[in-house]
């Protein structure tokens, strides 16, 4: 997997955020494409490559999948327990973006079988531990040197 | 051993029936000791008591029932309880119970009974009966108690009301804060996210991004700031209430308009202010404030409408006056008919709206009485948003419900 690129698909409503975890992965220059969609329903038609995303050039399988919890139309949690019950997406890792570490957030996401829960505003050095937890290694590869300097 | 003598066996005779003649004044007395005592107390008691021979006629009732069922001994007495006042005895679980004490010798408790009295209107009354037997005049009787219940009852059922409604009050106040601080969370992170990476832009010296972050700072500052008022302002509905008056809906629309003109213009929107909308009853202010909510959400979402129009109008749906806002803005799916009142529940999450505007517009339709609810054949239909109003004075504030009426009872031997 070493030098390929890493595909992360991030379920954010709010643009503010979304500017953010943007921003912050383009600062680090990390090999990547970032999908980004705006609720749980566009979510769902990406992963299950329904209407607009039918195409799979338009929506490539995810490495990754940062989802906020929090989410019009179709709710955080939904989207995570229908990933899961999915033969085909149940093994992509699903983080958890929050903005809240309240225990029921907590409890329900963790019961829904999420990989991991990151605390927003998203700290980049803690995302990249993170994908090393999960065993994306090479992930390490890419950084710059600065940034390995940092972590 | 002497045998007595004629005399001494009469003195002895005499001296016998004496004692006899004694205790028999005794045990009178006795008798009139405890027909005093009972008689005193079932005379005192506060209770209706009612004295029924085998036969279920009326032997004698104590002076509350008289008092308490306006009836006079002359009515009463010897009468069959059943033909008494508007027969209000006169029912079968009643009858079923009372025909079984004398021959079963038993009791029964708290039979309950629901009735229009005569004097007395709908009242409900407990019953309790139990066998008396007087073995001297060989003859039963059965005592018969009568308790009302009624105002009791209400009481009890309002206080249950009272507690659901303070235990609903109670649980959406968490949830309130809950949401709360989720949503005034989100612009914190937004604000603390660009702050970091604005001292990145400032370190590369790159001037545009630093402008650009700032106003993303200062841009989630003034929505933490709207949301908190508009908070307020929701608090406040429930409380603060104005003096209810009877205004014009046509004022009130027209002043609605105008103060909600700058966002209007802004998106080119017209606005008809319909005829024939009469008078209403409420306070005043907030009905504006619900309408000038409504115009101002109906303007925000327009979409890509060249010919923006909001109508605001009345119309009669039976006999229920009812009031809308109409625009051929968005329009909103039907799944959502109910979500869009929810605090924060938004379907589009890039508007300056805070998510409290329809929320408001819910609480302040609901606290005069009325409802409100969504006309929407779906997305690119636009919407209608309806409410009604009482067009009467309502008592601004709960109202209790009441009970329908039963007759049980359980039989104890």
């Amino acid at each position: 997997m070493e030098g390929e690129l890493l595909v992360i698909l991030l379920v954010e409503d709010n643009p503010d955020h979304t500017e953010l975890v943007m921003r912050s992965f383009e600062n680090h220059r990390v090999a990547n494409k970032i999908h980004h969609v705006p609720d749980g329903q566009a979510a769902l038609a990406y992963l299950f490559r329904r209407g607009d995303y039918a195409d799979p050039r338009r929506s490539p399988r995810p490495h990754v999948i940062l989802l906020d919890l929090r989410l019009p139309k179709v709710d955080g949690v939904e989207v995570l327990k229908q990933i899961k019950d999915s033969k085909d997406l149940r093994r992509i890792p699903v983080v958890i973006l929050t903005s809240s570490d309240a225990e029921e957030d907590l409890a329900g996401a963790y019961e829904n079988h999420a990989n991991s829960y990151l605390v927003k505003p998203l700290d980049f050095d803690k995302f990249t531990h993170l994908m090393n937890d999960l065993g994306f290694y090479w992930l390490a590869w890419n950084l710059t040197s600065e940034s390995r300097l940092t972590s | 051993m002497t045998k007595k003598t004629g005399y001494e066996e009469l003195e002895h005779r005499v001296r016998e029936l004496e004692k006899e003649a004694l205790k028999h004044k005794w045990a009178e007395l006795a008798i009139e000791d405890a027909r005093e005592y009972a008689e005193n107390i079932v005379a005192t008691v506060r209770e209706p008591l009612i004295v029924l021979d085998a036969d279920l006629r009326v032997v004698s009732a104590n002076r509350s029932f008289y008092r308490v069922f306006a009836v006079k001994p002359e009515e009463t007495e010897g009468q069959l309880v059943y033909d008494l006042g508007n027969r209000q005895w006169d029912i079968p679980r009643l009858r079923e119970l009372l025909e079984e004490i004398i021959p079963s010798n038993s009791t029964f408790e708290g039979l309950e009974v629901e009735h229009e009295f005569p004097t007395l209107g709908r009242r409900m009354m407990f019953l309790n009966a139990r066998r008396i037997y007087r073995a001297v005049e060989k003859t039963q009787l059965i005592l018969l108690a009568i308790e009302d219940v009624t105002d009791r009852v209400r009481a009890e059922q309002e206080r249950e009301v009272l507690i659901e409604e303070l235990e609903a009050k109670n649980e959406e106040l968490e949830r309130f804060t809950y949401t709360v601080s989720h949503d005034l969370k989100t612009p914190l992170i937004t604000i603390r996210g660009f702050l970091g990476l604005l001292e990145r832009d400032m370190d590369r010296g790159d001037a545009e991004r630093v402008k650009a972050d700032m106003r993303r700072i200062s841009a989630a500052a003034d929505k933490m700031e709207r949301l908190l008022r508009d908070l307020l302002e929701l608090a406040r509905i429930g409380r603060v209430v104005n003096t209810p008056e009877k205004v014009s809906f046509r004022d009130l629309a027209q002043e609605a308009v105008n103060i909600v003109e700058g966002r209007l213009k802004a998106r080119g929107v017209k606005v008809e202010v319909g005829s024939g909308l009469g008078m209403v009853y409420g306070d005043r202010t907030r009905l504006r404030e619900a309408v000038e909510n409504l115009v101002d959400n109906a303007a925000k979402f327009m979409g890509d409408q060249p010919e923006p129009l909001v109508q605001i109008g009345f119309r009669r749906d039976g006999d229920e006056p009812v009031f809308y806002v109409r625009d051929n803005g968005v329009g909103i799916d039907s799944q959502y008919h109910e979500k869009v009142f929810g605090l924060f529940d938004r379907l589009h999450h890039k508007g300056e709206g805070t998510g409290v505007g329809l929320a408001i517009v819910k609480r302040i339709v609901e606290i005069h009485g009325g409802r409100v609810w969504i006309e929407s054949k779906g997305t690119g239909l636009g919407s209608t948003f309806c409410f009604s109003l009482p067009e009467k004075s309502h008592s601004m504030g709960k109202e209790t419900s009441r009970h329908g009426g039963r007759t049980s009872g359980h039989l104890a031997s």
